[in-house]
């Protein structure tokens, strides 16, 4: 285990939250309270994972998604929306600017565990293959 | 009287032997022509006895008294004519070719009252029987056959002379013709001698002649009357004449002076002809027609001139005109006369009043020339036409399309007629109204040429114009159109093509200003996407503190953290956003009260840098965990205020809460108090996203957020209850921004006014 986990979240609540849940199971926890700082630790930290905010001050969940598609280095790493922007119409903009799994908030701890895992199994499985085939999960 | 005598008087040379012989006392120069010298003999003694003026050659034979006569100038000759070489009448014939002027007295041995009558008629002056003669007869008859010769020429002279036709009568036929008369009759000299003088007259006129010749020949000279007659041409001719009875070769004959006056007789029955035909005309006309003297009197008025102005004939003649007409138009006849005077160019045809007997006033046209008369009077000739109806039938006309006209021009929406190529003819009051053209600057004009339609419509303009030119009307259609000023106008457009004729189609076209309807409509629906995008924000600000609450909860729930200090953090987290959750359900409610107008504010002395202490020292934690430094500079000295402590603290809470929200790490937000005036101004100043114009215009409305910014979240009520808030202090609020570099939000609150120190 001990993958590398990156959190992009501005509400310190939340932030902390996640943090902790996480780093209970075991995985290394990474913080930016911004989609700049969350970008540069994206390339710099090589997370095994991103969970992303999407209401960020400037830069928003989505667009820091989009752009961590558009590099090479991050294009294929997973990426896991957590939002309180709960309506249908966003969850599809997070998929479509390529999100690999995206969760409302309020979200169980539990649950947050489980689509992690489950996003860094599928990774696993991809195994050598370039991308990993993006999974819609239900709640 | 029943005697012939034929006279030749077209000899040219008679007059000038008779006037020579008129100028001297010569002896008369007899030529004696006589075969018989026994005879000849005893006439030269005949004349020559007594020693009185005669001169008498004397010659045997024709052949040489004609060379006599050729060679020189005779006052007679005596000729016998039995002779040699030529006999009988035919001797006097060959003389008188040969002389026509010298009178000629026959003497013969022949005693034949016949033969006397026939050589008297040929032109012989006397006819002297040889042996009947002594000397006293036939010197007495060479001087009155001279003489008789003599007055005949003169008589001739005047009578070829004269412009009057000359003619003598005797026995009923021409015995005397004057060149002039031959010319007026048609027919030659030897035509008429001897044709009987009553065949030119017209056969009607005849009997009349006839007795004024015998009148004339009883009673003395007639006065002149007129007859007609006959050319040789057959023309009927006029004749004025006189007639008198004179001597003629020693018999009674009539003397005619002879007139002619046809082309008179025919002016004056033209003239006569023409009057009665105009008169006819005037009299029938249904135009009134008057004729006035030089002082504008009636001369002259139609029947009809009559029954316009209900007047008599006798009423009207020699009054003035102007005494018929009405105190305007008085003024406008006056003018024109005087323009007229002037000799400056009026028109010919013009309108006035005329008042009738009875008093009504009716409207006529007149047409009017002036003419003189003969004696060179200036005379007005006028038509005058009664138009009262027709005026009346025109003003009706007008009246109504004037009507017709006030309720297009009222009428509450705009009218506007075009062509099919969408040049326009007319638009009403509220049709300018709504583009801002006006009719002087729509009419003629096309809608392209005038840009009225933005580019987007043009494609169903052209539809809709074809559509009106098979006939068929359209809209109602919604459409943009650019005013004069440039503004956009919605309007709602319905046409309906009318035919006028086969040719020519016209549009009238029916518009309304939507524009209102439009911008509620815009409004409306903005308002919904607001609302929408509120309920969205509202549930995401929910959730965002509901999260962590029951995140943690569960957490906790689960034993996860067995430690008493993280159980506390996590509790802590809980409680604080517990507070948002309890703030954002107080905005919401704020924002209800401002709905409904329940706001209140409860003012109440406070120092303003208590209240921003208080904000900021609750903010101090969240910002330091965002790496942001908060900076404040309030004066101590700053005085008391009246407030709402709450209220306030409500918008430092918002402006602090917006400032760190929108900033980075590393960034200070500033919080600085002053007095400005009679004011207090606080201000927010940050350094982190900024915004661009078009939010800051939007920025303190309600339920507003940034679309591209509207990921932040904020129910989009924390401005708008500021500004509320503020405003409710009597002060206002405002934002300066540059995207990138920052905002600075500041408020203003009124000072207390006390004695003047309330400036610092």
């Amino acid at each position: 285990m001990n993958e590398k986990i990156l959190i992009v979240e501005d509400d310190p609540g939340a932030l902390r939250l996640v943090q902790y849940t996480l780093e209970h199971e075991g995985y290394q926890v990474l913080t930016a309270t911004n989609g700049l700082v969350g970008l540069k630790k994206a390339q710099s930290e090589e997370p095994d994972l991103i969970i992303l905010d999407v209401m960020l001050p400037g830069m928003d969940g989505f667009e820091i998604c989009h752009r961590l598609r558009d590099e090479p280095q991050t294009a294929g790493l997973p990426i896991l929306m957590l939002s309180a922007k709960a309506q249908e119409a966003d969850k599809t903009t997070g998929i479509k600017v390529g999100a690999d799994d995206y969760l409302p908030k309020p979200a169980d701890p539990a649950e947050i565990i489980l689509r992690v895992g489950r996003l860094l199994a599928q990774k696993a499985a991809a195994g050598s293959k370039e991308m990993a085939q993006p999974i819609i999960g239900d709640k | 009287m029943r005697n012939r005598l034929g006279v030749r008087i077209s000899d040219k040379r008679c007059e000038t032997a008779t006037k020579e012989k008129e100028m001297s006392d010569k002896p008369n120069k007899v030529l004696l022509v006589e075969d018989n010298l026994e005879y000849a003999h005893l006439i030269r003694a005949m004349v020559s006895g007594g020693g009185t003026g005669f001169e008498l050659t004397h010659v045997e034979r024709l052949s040489d008294a004609l060379e006599h006569l050729n060679k020189e100038s005779w006052d007679v000759v005596l000729l016998d004519l039995l002779l040699p070489d030529s006999h009988g009448l035919d001797t006097m014939v060959k003389v008188q070719a040969q002389a026509p002027s010298i009178p000629i007295v026959v003497l013969t041995g022949l005693d034949d009252e016949a033969l006397a009558i026939k050589a008297m008629q040929k032109g012989a002056q006397d006819y002297l029987v040889k042996g009947m003669v002594d000397g006293s007869l036939l010197k007495r008859s060479i001087r009155y056959a001279i003489e008789r010769k003599r007055a005949e020429g003169v008589f001739k002279t005047l009578a070829i002379s004269s412009p009057i036709g000359i003619y003598i009568v005797q026995d009923r036929v021409f015995q005397l013709v004057s060149p002039q008369f031959q010319e007026l009759v048609g027919y030659s000299e030897d035509e008429l001698l001897d044709m009987d003088s009553l065949r030119i007259v017209h056969p009607e006129d005849r009997e009349m002649v006839r007795e004024k010749a015998i009148k004339m020949l009883k009673a003395g000279p007639s006065s002149p009357y007129e007859y007609r007659y006959i050319s040789k041409s057959g023309q009927i001719k006029w004749v004025t004449e006189t007639v008198t009875s004179i001597q003629y070769r020693g018999r009674r004959a009539t003397l005619g002076n002879f007139l002619d006056i046809t082309e008179r007789k025919q002016a004056e029955e033209g003239l006569l002809e023409s009057e009665e035909r105009f008169r006819s005309i005037v009299e029938n006309s249904h135009d009134g027609i008057m004729i006035l003297d030089d002082a504008h009197r009636f001369i002259y008025v139609n029947d009809e001139l009559c029954r316009i102005a209900k007047y008599s004939r006798e009423e009207v003649i020699g009054q003035d005109f102007r005494k018929f007409i009405d105190e305007e138009s008085k003024q406008l006849v006056a003018e024109r006369y005087i323009r007229r005077q002037r000799g400056e160019k009026i028109p010919p045809r013009y309108e006035f009043n005329i008042v009738c007997k009875d008093g009504e006033k009716r409207r006529v046209e007149i047409s009017s020339t002036t003419i003189k008369d003969s004696a060179g009077r200036v005379k007005t000739v006028a038509q005058i036409l009664d138009v009262t109806e027709r005026k009346r039938a025109e003003e009706k006309l007008r009246q109504s399309e004037e009507k017709l006209k006030t309720y297009l021009e009222s009428a509450p929406d705009g009218v506007y007629i075009n062509d099919l190529k969408g040049t326009f003819l007319y638009g009403n009051k509220k049709a300018e109204e709504i583009i801002g053209y006006r009719k002087e600057e729509l009419i003629g004009k096309n809608f392209l040429k005038l840009n009225l339609l933005p580019a987007k419509y043009l494609a169903k303009a052209g539809k809709l114009l074809a559509l009106n030119a098979i006939g068929r009307p359209t809209g109602p259609d919604e459409l943009e159109l650019i005013g004069k000023d440039g503004t956009r106008i919605w309007v709602e457009i319905s046409t309906t093509p009318v035919k006028h004729g086969e040719e020519k189609t016209e549009v009238i076209g029916f518009v309304r200003d939507i524009t209102e309807r439009k911008e509620a409509e815009n409004a409306l629906r903005e308002l919904d996407r607001m609302k929408s995008d509120f309920i969205a924000n509202v549930s995401h600000e929910l959730r965002t503190p509901l999260h962590s609450i029951r995140g943690f909860t569960e957490l906790m729930l689960q034993d996860k953290m067995p430690e008493p200090e993280v159980q506390k953090e996590f509790l802590t987290i809980i409680d604080n956003q517990s507070k948002n959750l309890e703030k954002l359900i107080d905005d919401l409610l704020d924002a209800s009260r401002l709905e409904s107008g329940r706001f209140k504010i409860q003012k109440h002395r406070l120092l303003i840098k208590d209240v921003i202490s208080e904000v900021v020292g609750d903010f101090y934690t969240i910002a330091s965990e965002k790496g942001i430094t908060i900076n404040t500079d309030i004066p101590e000295a700053l005085p008391e205020i009246e407030a709402d402590g709450k209220r306030l603290k409500q918008v430092l809470n918002n402006l602090l809460s917006n400032a760190i929200k929108f900033s980075n790490g590393g960034t200070h937000v500033t919080v600085t108090g002053a007095t400005k005036d009679s004011e207090l101004m606080v201000r927010v100043t940050d350094q982190g996203v900024g915004m661009p114009e078009e939010v800051r215009q939007h920025l303190f409305e309600r339920f507003y957020r940034a679309k591209d910014t509207a990921r932040v979240g904020g129910t989009g009520l924390g401005l708008y209850i500021s500004k509320q808030i503020i405003e409710a202090h009597g002060g206002h609020i405002l934002v300066e921004s540059k995207v990138g570099e920052g905002s600075t939000f500041s408020f203003t609150l009124p000072l207390i006014k006390t004695s003047g120190d309330s400036n610092e």
